[in-house]
């Protein structure tokens, strides 16, 4: 209302600006609401409830990688690994949960939660050498995590021709491990809500006390708006680039770990380009790649609004290869509104 | 002086308005050929709004400019560069891993045919600077040159164009007095061929010395303009300030006591400074003067662990401190305000609150990591309220308020470490005259609570009205120590040149 | 120096996107083309909409594909034949984990189904 007010005070040409720019900075909300509206008037069950579930579901396996990839555009870089990263993980999971244990032959099933700190220990391993190397040797981070992408990619292919396996897809996990992960949490009415929805709540919850309720999440904010300054304010910079990158390879392990059991098959296409959503889903949330500046309830609306997208072009039959080019041009138009909101009108 | 009395540049009654804000309110200037003019004013009276209005940075919301009886209306600095209106930029825009002359041809290099040419275009340049008394090679990379004679090139650039006005904005902010002498040279010169200059300055002694006519603005308005031989020092903070500002500096009181900080054999690993010793008391505000690059920023740095040392122990209070990185340093005690502010000093897009207790989180830690808000809102309030910052809210992005309260935002975070010596590189540059007398205040209101300050300035006045005693720094090495109430200007550049 | 805030504000601009410098009407006109890009990717998929479904018979007699919207069933497929082979049933994989039920299955996304087969004996 305030906002109103102050409009009708400017005259003529200012409220024409405001209003554009008002226009311009949300543009990107503005076509997803249309998009959401276009596809309900034409598939009335796109948001039936089922499907509100299923959206809600698809939403909470992806956060965590988003929630990853947006500590690093907060520290002004970017992470392209993560994809990879998830894939290793999954592998990785998947090797220590298949019941016929190809990979390594007469291994049997083993406990969850030492799975579950395996792929851990491994993604923070990764985000070590990923912070490392940006942190003491000034690397670009695209450098850096492109490097690491590749090395990544060819541990999943050697991890998958271990034993007997070949390469081949994993599948035939552990009971345990499948109602762990996907078991019902509750129902409304046929719809079915996942175990692994709580765990992203609370990994959603965690992830936002660390960003807003420590030492280390306002230290990772400074250093991503001026690390410089950072560095004379007493802030351990290398230190909390090399944390936050170890943040990220943590959630995407247990990105890795849920989807394993989701998917209920891996192979060495498991994650290829989950990056790419995260980075625009971060983008379209308002975490910028100016640094410093960000929401963990920027992720989660980035997130959401992506899935609905995709499963409403999936409502309407829309070919699967065309939503690339769709991704590829949200994230262009995403940056560039970005950018529109960080420079200033001259 | 002034044989040439036609107004070369008219700007009449020249209104910008921001959304809320009227930046510039019906202004008016003339400026004569072959006169400097200067333009002065406090933070956001509107000098450089004016400006970008002339260049056609901002476009104007009413009145009109006339360039030698033409109204003209550029549409870019590029646009009013050809049309003979040049400025220097206090912030250089310049291809820094290029030469100077290209640099200085950037965009119109002499050609032979299709292809440039070294030759005609080393030539050139050369012509320029010897018309100019410039010694710059223009074959050297603009990186491995002082900010100083970059400025040179940019202005021999300006004259290449053969500008008619030529706009100075703070060209002395980042130059010694020698340096400063030469550029007053060559103003003086452009002024004889009867050039117009448009003069932007904070520093009243240099704007009394070089201009023929002030302009003063304030709060987007026109207040006055007078020939510069009919104006004191005085007169003009009246006109700026618009209230009676008796002195430049408030009183000393602080009592200096024990001997406190002893730094010995500081010498720097990647940098020149060499074997540097001295020794500051409780309640002592020590001055650090010098030319540029003499070192003076490099002590403050070594001290405070964010520049790497090569030896030298610093004891305070007969306690070595190791001082490794500022982290170590702030536990110790110590505390500094960078040079820099935009570069070093706040984190643009991030709140007050979060500028103002990132260095003392430990002091929130509530439950194990985890911070509370409440303690830090306070924090937050009690320097807000302490140092008069003005700011909507504390939850405002710092870049959008003025140099000063930046400023004030940084020194109030430094004061929340609970800091034993303050390390002060150019507390006050680029802040305006009311909010500099606040600072002046604050460091001896500090050394009165048994505060050591270090305080490095380019403003000579400043150490001389601040300080207790000066340390003279040249070439790296300390050249001199001289108590700030009984030495002179003269006996500071005397040893500030010792070695440099 | 309000000179100098107002004057590097563009400068701020900084992070991952580098020094850019760049006015607002350019990325005003940059957005509009992106949009209008984006808007014009999704009415070209809305014209060639539908998922193909394509038959694997796996040595058996070929089956023509078929193009099906989201949530609609499968025309009925006539089973194939093969020398020497009885049909079984179509599956989703090339394991025959997931068997494909032509009756009440539907489609959500591009589809290759793979005939399984037992030997005569």
């Amino acid at each position: 209302m305030k906002k109103l007010d102050e409009l009708k005070a400017m005259n003529p040409a200012d409220r024409k600006r405001a209003i554009g720019d008002l226009l311009m900075n949300n543009a990107m909300f503005i076509i997803i609401a249309i998009t959401i509206l276009y596809i309900w008037i034409r598939v009335p069950s796109f948001l039936s409830v089922t499907s509100i579930i299923n959206i809600m579901n698809l939403t909470a396996a992806k956060l965590p990688i988003a929630l990853g990839v947006g500590g690093c555009i907060i520290l002004a870089g970017t992470d392209i690994s993560a994809g990879r990263q998830v894939g290793l993980a999954a592998c990785i999971a998947a090797g220590l949960q298949l019941t016929v244990n190809k990979l390594f032959p007469g291994l049997a099933v083993q406990p969850i939660p030492l799975a579950l700190l395996a792929v851990i220990v491994v993604g923070a391993v990764i985000g070590l050498v990923n912070g490392f190397c940006m942190a003491q040797f000034k690397v670009h981070p695209f450098i850096v995590t492109l490097s690491t992408q590749l090395i990544v990619y060819g541990f999943i292919l050697m991890f998958l021709q271990f034993g007997t396996n070949g390469g081949q897809t994993l599948s035939g996990m552990s009971e345990g491990y499948r109602d762990f992960i996907s078991g019902t949490l509750f129902k409304v009415g046929t719809a079915k809500v996942p175990m692994y929805v709580l765990y992203s709540i609370i990994i959603t919850a965690v992830v936002w006390v660390i960003w807003n309720k420590t030492a280390f999440g306002k230290n990772m904010f400074a250093v991503g708006s001026n690390e410089d300054a950072a560095n004379v304010s007493g802030v351990n910079v290398k230190k909390t680039i090399i944390l936050v990158f170890m943040m990220a390879g943590i959630l995407y392990a247990i990105t890795g770990f849920i989807d394993a059991a989701r998917i209920a098959s891996v192979n060495a296409t498991t994650g290829l380009n989950y990056e790419a959503d995260a980075i625009a889903a971060c983008v379209i949330g308002g975490i910028s790649f100016v640094g410093g500046i960000g929401k963990v309830s920027g992720a989660i609306i980035g997130v959401l609004l992506l899935q609905v997208i995709f499963v409403g072009l999936n409502f309407l039959s829309v070919d699967a290869n065309l939503l690339y080019i769709v991704k590829g041009l949200i994230i262009l138009v995403a940056c560039c509104i970005d950018m529109r909101k960080y420079l200033v009108r001259k | 002086m002034a044989n040439n009395e036609s107004v070369l540049l008219r700007m009449e009654d020249i209104t910008k308005v921001f959304p809320g804000v009227k930046a510039l309110d019906g202004v008016t200037v003339e400026v004569r050929a072959g006169t400097v003019h200067a333009l002065m004013g406090e933070n956001g009276a509107g000098k450089s709004t004016l400006m970008k209005c002339l260049f056609g940075v901002y476009h104007k919301d009413g009145g009109h400019i006339y360039l030698e009886g033409k109204e003209v209306d550029f549409k870019n600095s590029k646009d009013a560069l050809e049309n003979g209106v040049a400025m220097v930029h206090q912030e250089l825009n310049q291809a820094l891993t290029r030469n100077v002359m290209d640099n200085m041809w950037l965009g119109r290099f002499p050609k032979n045919g299709p292809f440039t040419s070294e030759k005609k275009m080393y030539d050139a340049t050369m012509k320029l600077f010897d018309d100019l008394g410039i010694t710059v090679n223009p074959k050297a990379i603009m990186s491995t040159m002082p900010v100083s004679q970059r400025q040179m090139v940019e202005i021999a650039k300006a004259v290449s164009y053969d500008s008619k006005v030529i706009v100075f904005d703070e060209p002395t902010s980042s130059l010694t007095e020698v340096e400063v002498e030469h550029l007053f040279r060559i103003i003086n010169m452009l002024r004889d061929r009867g050039c117009a200059i448009i003069y932007i300055s904070h520093k009243m002694a240099e704007i009394k010395r070089i201009s023929d006519d002030i302009t003063i603005m304030r709060d987007g308005k026109w207040i006055a303009t007078h020939p510069a031989a009919d104006l004191e020092m005085a007169d003009i903070i009246r006109l700026m300030v618009g209230r009676e500002l008796t002195n430049q500096f408030p009183p000393k009181t602080n009592k200096p006591g024990e001997t406190y900080l002893k730094v010995e054999n500081l010498s720097g690993m990647y940098n020149k400074l060499d074997n540097v010793c001295f020794e500051a008391r409780r309640g002592e505000v020590l001055g650090l003067a010098g030319l540029d690059a003499s070192g003076r920023t490099e002590v403050l740095e070594s001290i405070f662990g964010i520049r790497t040392r090569k030896s030298g122990t610093i004891t305070l209070a007969g306690k070595p401190c190791k001082n490794r990185n500022s982290g170590e340093s702030i536990k110790n005690g110590f505390a500094m305000l960078t040079e820099e502010r935009r570069a070093t000093g706040i984190f643009g897009v991030r709140s007050i609150l979060e500028n103002t207790v990132i260095s003392s989180l430990s002091r929130h830690k509530k439950f194990g990591p985890l911070l509370g808000m409440k303690t830090q809102v306070e924090d937050t309030q009690k320097y807000i309220d302490a140092m008069h910052t003005k700011t909507p809210s504390q939850h405002t992005q710092i870049r959008s308020l003025s140099g000063g309260n930046q400023q004030k935002v940084i020194i109030g975070r430094w004061l929340l470490t609970e800091p034993e010596v303050l390390l002060l590189d150019e507390p006050t540059r680029g802040i305006d005259v009311g909010a500099k007398y606040e600072i002046y205040q604050l460091i001896l209101d500090l050394a009165n609570q048994g505060k050591t300050v270090l305080m490095v300035s380019s403003e000579m006045p400043e150490l001389l009205g601040v300080c207790d005693r000066i340390l003279v720094m040249s070439g790296g090495k300390l050249a001199g120590e001289v108590d700030a109430r009984t030495t002179t200007q003269e006996e500071i550049m005397t040893l500030a040149a010792k070695y440099a | 120096m309000e000179s100098n805030n107002n004057h590097s504000e563009k400068k701020e601009l900084k992070g991952f996107y580098g020094k850019a410098k760049i006015s607002v009407k350019i990325l005003d006109i940059a957005i509009v083309i992106g949009i209008v890009a984006l808007f014009a990717v999704l009415t070209f998929g809305m014209n060639h909409r539908g998922y193909t479904v394509t038959f694997d018979s796996n040595g058996g007699t070929m089956v023509e594909p078929q193009k099906k919207m989201y949530g609609d069933h499968l025309d009925p497929v006539e089973p194939p034949t093969r020398e020497g082979y009885e049909f079984l049933y179509w599956a989703n994989d090339i394991f025959g984990n997931n068997p494909w039920n032509i009756e009440k299955d539907v489609v959500t996304e591009p589809l290759k189904l793979y005939a399984f087969w037992q030997q005569k004996e």
